[in-house]
């Protein structure tokens, strides 16, 4: 089943929104946040297409949306968010994402730039120690047994604290608590369990990351304050996700919405937004899968910010208390959730897909930690290596206009292939030291292939996101040095 | 090679050659034969993930997968390799196809198990997607396009 050849057509809204009005089998209008040279890019490629497939859907409530780093996935768009009601809606594991509970957690510390300036090096290579990156990586001093593996699962970062990976006081800052309930792992593959046992704590590879970097510019003080982020003050950031469990799981209900979509005459304009709808058997198999996976990927990044923590430790030679590693917030960046919005006036229960997508509830959030409740939900951007990342709060308008979701990164513009080809013949980890920033990785190939060039400037996105109102600006964050996976 | 003389593609006829995806690497891969596509799957598979011509082939692995259909069970075909790798840290040189079927493809893998010091990994395959994917015959010759997720 190919996608449609051609383009849809847009309409710009205003400065910062587009339409692709419901036309042919669409149930309802596209619309995509961009400015006027943004959409221009987006045109390249066939991501508005998926965005208009995706509309196809059965049961969508509100509009197909994409957010302003949207670009080319398989199925839905990168950067896509979709919400189908609890009747004749559907839940699609391609709406998710193979890297399942792919997201972001970020630490402030007390350090200030001056204080590790000297130490960089030896940080990155502690991280580097603790922290087995790249494929085929394996940890040797945590071994996941079945019956440990089922509480990860069902349990999600909890687990990791009870075994004194990092403090109760963590799990209040990861969305959900770093657990999402109904998880059932009866529902997993052998296959799915057995590629999540050896990868347990580790970083992966691709776009996975870890980075130290420093406040550069604080845009809302009030929230800076509040999140403990202050000028030069050192933060570390970790992306990573579910790994082969999580790939696992969605190939796994791929294979079975793939038979679901035709049992209940779903038609699909791309394979890969297999759906079933959300009551259905299938469709409650999945979200209770998915739990799963999501849980894992909340314990995994749980167990790395210990061992980050740990590396500080080790090489400043300070305590916990002292260097003061806490976590502000840690965020699922692919994931679908039953969350409940206003719509039409009324109070209704949806299932929102985010694929590429961070969820950003505004203040007075009941499902937000009381310490931030003040100012809103966390939202954390990671931009490229050589760049900068951003922290911004979820608002009123995200609520009203994007089920309660913004962008989530930079969002690539070039191939892997491409990538690689411009950057031949150039050193890069060289040019990325004389501009500051150490890169540490098992392998070159990684580092080439995920060069600045390749990516969007990820200014570019967040200011689309401020402006259109979908998320505030809060600080934005330096690399200084990263482990690429 | 171990590719049968009947599903053999001329001199001339590139195996596989890679598309663009700005995500992710996007394969298509010809065969005379479906069989030979299935094989040339694999010799793309391992490519993409190592330099296959690092891996000697001095272990054998019986290799049999089910599905639903021949695109579907391509999918399965290289998820399966993939699994192998991640979980035995099976790399294989090449992928005999000793029987293939609508829902079924029985294979031989020979090579080995990754060693950081003799295997670079290039890219790391996270998933075989089944977007864009197709598989048809162009003038007597079967093509594959298949997007991995890296």
């Amino acid at each position: 089943m190919p996608e449609a050849a051609a383009n849809p057509k847009v309409q710009k809204i205003d400065d910062y929104r587009w339409r692709i009005p419901r036309e042919g089998k669409m149930r309802t209008d596209g619309i995509i946040y961009a400015d006027q040279q943004m959409m221009e890019d987006i045109q390249r490629d066939m991501s508005l297409v998926q965005v208009a497939n995706v509309a196809c859907l059965p049961g969508i409530v509100g509009h197909s949306l994409a957010m302003p780093d949207i670009h080319w996935g398989y199925g839905f768009p990168i950067g896509g968010v979709a919400a189908f009601n609890l009747d004749e809606g559907v839940v699609s594991p391609g709406g998710v994402g193979y890297d399942i509970n792919c997201g972001v957690q970020l630490m402030r510390s007390n350090l200030r730039k001056g204080d590790i300036q000297a130490d960089l090096q030896k940080l990155i290579e502690a991280i580097f120690r603790n922290i087995p990156s790249g494929v085929g990586s394996r940890r040797k001093d945590l071994k996941l047994g079945p019956a440990d593996e089922r509480e990860v699962l069902t349990r999600g970062a909890a687990w990791a604290v009870q075994q004194g990976y990092g403090a109760e006081q963590d799990l209040a800052h990861i969305e959900d608590r770093g657990c999402i309930a109904g998880a059932d792992p009866d529902l997993l593959s052998k296959k799915a369990l057995e590629r999540g046992r050896p990868e347990i704590g580790t970083l992966g590879s691709g776009n996975h990351f870890v980075e130290i970097a420093s406040v550069a510019e604080i845009f809302d003080m009030e929230a800076a304050r509040v999140l403990g982020l202050e000028p030069d003050g050192i933060t570390v950031m970790i992306h990573s996700g579910s790994r082969g469990l999580g790939h696992q799981v969605c190939e796994d209900n791929l294979d079975v919405m793939l038979d679901a979509a035709q049992k209940y005459g779903i038609e699909l304009p791309d394979r890969q937004l297999a759906c079933a709808p959300v009551q259905s058997k299938e469709g409650k198999n999945y979200l209770a899968a998915m739990a799963c996976a999501a849980n894992f990927a909340f314990t995994n990044r749980q167990l790395m910010g210990h061992w980050v923590r740990q590396s500080f430790q080790q090489v400043l030679d300070r305590s916990a208390q002292d260097i003061g590693l806490d976590l502000i917030y840690d965020v699922c960046h692919n994931i679908a959730k039953i969350e409940e919005f206003i719509i039409d006036g009324q109070k209704r229960k949806v299932c929102v897909h985010r694929k590429g997508a961070t969820r950003a509830f505004p203040a007075h959030h009941p499902l937000i930690p009381a310490d931030y409740r003040s100012i809103g939900q966390p939202v954390l951007i990671p931009g490229d290596m050589g760049r900068y990342s951003f922290v911004l709060l979820g608002t009123e308008k995200a609520m009203t206009d994007t089920f309660g979701s913004t962008c989530h990164g930079a969002g690539r513009v070039m191939s892997r292939h491409q990538a690689a080809k411009v950057a031949k013949g150039r050193a890069i980890i060289r040019e990325m030291e004389d501009r500051g920033i150490l890169v540490r990785s098992p392998g070159k190939r990684t580092v080439v292939e995920e060069i600045s060039e390749a990516y969007k400037d990820v200014a570019d996105v967040v200011r689309v996101a401020h402006e259109a109102g979908i998320s505030r600006k809060v600080a934005k964050l330096t690399p200084l040095a990263v482990l690429k996976g | 090679m171990l590719q049968s003389m009947e599903s053999a593609l001329d001199n001339h006829h590139p195996e596989y050659e890679y598309i663009e995806h700005t995500g992710d690497i996007g394969v298509r891969v010809f065969g005379r034969e479906l069989k030979g596509l299935f094989e040339n799957a694999g010799k793309a598979f391992f490519d993409i993930l190592t330099e296959r011509e690092s891996i000697q082939p001095s272990l054998q692995k019986q290799i049999v997968v089910e599905s639903h259909g021949w695109e579907r069970l391509l999918v399965a075909w290289l998820s399966e390799l993939l699994y192998l790798f991640e979980v035995d840290q099976w790399l294989f040189q090449t992928c005999e196809i000793r029987s293939l079927g609508e829902n079924r493809v029985e294979a031989v893998g020979r090579g080995e198990h990754y060693a950081p010091d003799r295997h670079e990994i290039k890219t790391g395959i996270k998933a075989v997607t089944h977007h864009q994917l197709s598989i048809h015959k162009v003038n007597e010759i079967w093509e594959a396009t298949i997007i991995f997720d890296v």
